[in-house]
């Protein structure tokens, strides 16, 4: 199956999800970011991009609801896990770039 | 910071319910809310608790309007699964929008067809719009008075006060019985003398109406005893010639000779309801009780309007007045039996009737015109649809190969039409502003409550209905065979199938046929009022108008008895001696000479001396009293007019001076008094004056080309013109212009300060007296105009259509030998044959319904057959015209090329 395309900040979605493991949660992933990326990250564009991802089938997530927290207000917590094929879209998209990357170590160490 | 803290630094609740409703239903929803709870509480820990909840308001517009907006508008994707977990309404409205959205833009794509389609149905649309304003106004909106539905109208004109008296009490079915007498009269000794509208009303009219002042008071009780000494008058005179001044009440105006205080001013709202159209009552007099007229029942003064009683139906009413009529036949022999014996039978009818009159019927007939046209229209754009149905044909097998339903696909082709419709309505509503406005500009008067004519919200309700019918009519047929079509064939190459075309060409044919046949109906229709229209102007009226100058004058109460004779006298005699005048003569009326229902003449019984020598006579059929109408006339009107003396002559110079006074009786009343053959020298009585008969006239139409006269007595204008009305008639050599000029001049030379209220060529009188045939006949026949270009408009298209199908049978046949004559008949042929099945089918629609159509008609039947074979000629010819350029372009097509793509 063809892969669909998957832009920077989708791939940084995937990537802080991935590195949050068993903690991925949206705010846990959310901070994730912020502290990688150096900026703060809208909640909206990162709330339609999960949905996006997972209309891609690159993300899954299921609900924590045993023991609500009280600070949630009692709302469930969603936990989300990176698919197969989301690490199979990162490892395509990991080995594009590399290829352009190569022999341009040396002009971009410059710039 | 402690947990109970926590608590209490909640989100703001409003800012957290909006939230709720943006994001989707769920737990995706749920565990935002928790999210953005806990992200909450830590902006409380590191800032103020005034700055989080500045902080989450920010939340709700980035979150909850990215969700919203993007839901909503930008991403299909996320709004398929959103839909989803809704209910199926809302996937149903999905689905709308969608079909709305590509049914613009697939109607963009084809602009022509699109233009072509808006503007059809505008045109139907626009005049079914326009008529149907007219008969809101009209007929449909109730009167402005209270519970009008109670109200009724006794028919047939003016009744006597002790009449009007014996209805009101010795009948138990009105709560109120109110007269209202309608007289022109002057307005002086305050501004200019102008003529004005006045009613002379009894002391139940304002009440009977429900009406309520505007200023000052209405009319009481004390009011009506004695002569008049106050009045009220109407909002418009009160704003043009008083300025809408508070002072007007108390002012003392002069009206017809009489000094008036107004005590009130009416609302602008208030109309009397028994005016005549186009003629507003602008003063409102209270009716002395103990008037003269107010016990004699030969005088016919009154429009007698009542108030149904709670419960009594009309039906009731009407055979409780029937048991009156026939005990006041009994106790008034002379007044309420008819000369054949027979007792006078009076009937109420709604007072909504008596206003709208024969305008029901005149306006239903244009309703259905236009609504004819309107499907003509339609099977037009339907036909339009058909042609373009081929393309669309593979395409909706292609969405149906996609997986679209059979309704669905129905649904796309409906949303289509009707959104091409609706546009077509908009157009439609445009035009009927137009159509309405130039409806009220060129419409001859004589329609009731014109002012209420108004293309409003119920107008466009009706306007968007129609519009959605006609959509769902000219969509249904394209639709239901977009529905069946079966996929395979269609989505093979389908240049070459001649199976689907076959099908769709009798379709088309079977629409050309509804085209033809409808406009056959219109033109009919058309024909027949134009064939009665023709046949009134060829009416033999018993006089002449040719080269006759009519000039009107009302001289006002202002001038006495002895001044209008003089000054009449004096006018003639001068116009009589003016170079180029044959013959002038005047008369209180001109036959045809009263348009708007003015007051000219009046009723009077008249008695053989047998009669008046034995009063009591009861049953006696011979002798009879009969009424008649009194005309007052100069010497020399009947020569001035043309008319036929049947027996002895017209009136001389001295007939003024008898002492028996000579009469001119015309043959109706001749034969109804007398019923004999010689009537010269018989004496007779008129009211209370005996007078001798001195000659016999011919019948004159007074009152209207289509109607025969009435029974009309003429008597010497010296002294009896007692109105204030006189017409002058002058036959001349000169051309109307030149004469008017110097008939006005002649005029002020005489009387400086008399308002004229008409120099007119009888001619053009007479044209008047037949504008409101002449203008219906006219409108019928721009309908059925419009209808039959319509209709060859389909035709043509359609044979366009057959040529294009049969385009390689047709090089076929010419490169097997045919001539172009064989193709262009052939071509013509199959056009005959849809022509003629459309003519049978509209001659025998047109037989079922011109019935409609006879009160309108006159001198022919409304089955008249030369009218039918006329129109189905003209309609044939104009069908084979349509036909023929697409058969000789058939006839043009080149063989080799056909032949090259076999």
């Amino acid at each position: 199956m063809a892969l669909s395309y998957i832009g920077e900040f989708e791939q940084m979605v995937l990537l802080a999800v991935l590195q949050q493991g068993d903690e991925a949660y949206a705010v846990e992933v959310r901070k994730e970011l912020e502290r990688s990326a150096e900026r703060p990250v809208s909640r909206g564009a990162l709330y339609r991009t999960f949905d996006r991802l997972e209309a891609k089938g690159y993300l899954a997530w299921e609900l924590e609801d045993g023991n609500p927290i009280p600070e949630r207000g009692g709302h469930p917590m969603r936990k989300f896990r990176v698919t197969e094929a989301g690490v199979e879209a990162l490892r395509v998209s990991r080995s594009a770039l590399l290829k352009l990357w190569r022999g341009l170590d040396t002009v971009l160490d410059e710039a | 910071m402690s947990a109970g803290d926590n608590r209490i630094n909640a989100p703001p609740s409003a800012a957290e319910a909006v939230l709720g409703l943006c994001l989707p239903k769920g737990p995706v929803g749920r565990s935002i809310l928790g999210d953005l709870r806990q992200d909450f509480l830590e902006h409380c820990s590191l800032h103020t608790v005034q700055h989080a909840r500045r902080w989450y308001w920010k939340q709700v517009m980035t979150v909850g309007g990215r969700y919203l907006f993007a839901l909503r508008l930008l991403d299909s994707r996320a709004q398929s699964r959103y839909r989803i977990s809704r209910r199926r309404g809302g996937d149903l409205m999905g689905s709308l929008m969608q079909d709305l959205r590509y049914s613009f833009r697939s109607n963009v794509k084809r602009p022509a067809f699109s233009l072509m389609v808006i503007g059809l149905l505008g045109i139907g649309i626009g005049a079914t719009t326009t008529i149907f304003s007219i008969v809101d106004a009209v007929l449909l909106k109730k009167l402005p008075y209270s519970n009008p539905q109670e109200l009724v109208y006794f028919d047939n004109a003016a009744h006597s006060v002790p009449l009007m008296r014996d209805w009101a009490t010795r009948t138990n079915s009105y709560s109120v019985v109110a007269g209202v007498w309608d007289r022109t009269v002057d307005l002086t000794n305050d501004g200019t003398p102008v003529n004005v509208q006045a009613a002379l009303v009894t002391e139940d009219f304002f009440s009977i109406l429900g009406a309520v002042q505007h200023r000052g008071r209405l009319l009481a009780g004390e009011d009506f005893e004695g002569p008049a000494r106050v009045a009220v008058v109407s909002h418009r005179i009160w704003q043009t010639r008083w300025g809408s001044d508070d002072e007007t009440i108390g002012r003392t105006v002069t009206v017809g000779g009489q000094s008036l205080t107004v005590v009130g001013v009416l609302p602008r709202s208030f109309k009397s309801p028994v005016a005549d159209v186009g003629d507003e009552v602008d003063i409102f007099v209270p009716y002395n009780r103990y008037d003269d007229t107010a016990t004699n029942r030969d005088w016919y003064i009154m429009s007698v309007i009542a108030r149904l009683k709670q419960g009594v139906t009309q039906e009731a009413a009407q055979t409780e007045l029937d048991a009156l009529s026939l005990r006041l036949a009994q106790e008034h022999p002379d007044h309420y039996k008819r000369r054949d014996g027979s007792p006078r039978m009076y009937s109420i009818i709604s007072l909504h009737d008596a206003i709208v009159g024969d305008v029901r019927t005149t306006l239903y007939l244009l309703l259905g015109a236009v609504g004819l046209m309107l499907l003509i229209a339609c099977a037009n754009v339907a036909n339009l649809v058909l042609a373009r149905g081929s393309d669309r044909e593979r395409e909706m097998a292609l969405r149906s190969a996609l997986g679209a339903g059979r309704p669905r696909v129905v649904a796309q082709l409906f949303t289509e039409s009707v959104s091409l419709s609706v546009i077509g309505g908009a157009l439609g509503v445009l035009l009927a502003y137009l159509g309405v406005n130039a409806f009220e500009a060129l419409s001859p008067g004589g329609m009731p409550r014109v002012d209420d004519i108004a293309v409003n919200w119920r107008v466009m309700g009706f306007a968007l209905m129609v519009s959605i019918i006609t959509g769902v009519l000219f969509g249904v047929v394209p639709a239901l065979k977009a529905a069946r079509v079966d996929v395979s064939d269609a989505l093979k190459d389908a240049t070459g199938t001649a199976t689907a075309g076959r099908g769709r060409l009798r379709l088309r044919s079977g629409l050309v046929v509804l085209e033809i046949a409808l406009a056959l109906m219109l033109l009919v229709g058309a024909g027949l009022l134009f064939n009665s229209f023709v046949r009134l102007m060829n009416v033999d009226p018993g006089f002449s108008t040719a080269n006759i100058t009519v000039v009107s004058l009302r001289p006002g109460p202002a001038y006495s008895e002895e001044q209008r004779r003089e000054f009449t006298r004096q006018y003639l005699e001068r116009v009589n001696n003016l170079p180029g005048v044959e013959l002038a003569a005047a008369g209180v009326t001109l036959p045809l000479g009263t348009t708007g229902g003015l007051m000219c003449c009046w009723m009077q019984v008249i008695r053989p001396p047998t009669e008046v020598a034995d009063e009591s006579t009861e049953g006696s059929h011979v002798g009879n009293p009969e009424s008649a109408i009194i005309t007052p006339v100069t010497p020399g009107y009947f020569e001035v007019l043309g008319s036929r003396m049947v027996q002895g002559r017209g009136f001389v110079d001295a007939d003024e001076f008898e002492t028996v006074p000579p009469a001119v009786m015309n043959v109706s009343l001749a034969r109804r008094v007398f019923g004999e053959e010689r009537v010269v020298g018989k004496s007779f009585y008129f009211g209370d004056t005996r007078a001798v008969v001195v000659g016999v006239i011919e019948d004159m139409r007074h009152w209207g080309l289509e109607r025969e006269d009435d029974e009309h007595l003429y008597v010497p204008f010296f002294p009896y013109a007692s109105g204030h009305r006189i017409q002058f008639a002058v036959k001349s050599g000169v051309a109307f212009g030149p004469m008017a000029e110097r008939l006005r001049e002649m005029l002020w030379a005489i009387e400086p300060d008399l308002p004229i209220v008409d120099i007119i060529s009888y001619e053009r009188q007479v044209a008047n007296s037949v504008a409101e045939p002449r203008f219906y006949s006219a409108l019928l026949i721009s309908f059925a105009t419009v209808a039959v270009i319509l209709a060859a408009g389909g035709i043509y298209g359609s044979m366009l259509y057959a040529v294009g199908q049969r385009h390689r049978e047709m090089g076929i046949r010419l490169a097997l030998g045919a001539r172009g004559i064989n193709v262009v008949g052939m071509i013509v042929r199959h056009g005959l044959v849809l022509t003629v099945v459309g003519v049978g089918l509209g001659l025998a629609g047109a037989y079922a319904v011109t019935r409609t159509l006879e009160s309108f008609l006159f001198g022919v039947t409304s089955t008249d057959p030369s009218t039918f074979v006329a129109v189905s000629v003209l309609l044939t010819a104009v069908a084979m015209a349509a036909c023929f350029f697409p058969a000789r372009k058939a006839a043009k097509t080149d063989p080799m090329e056909t032949l090259r793509t076999e």
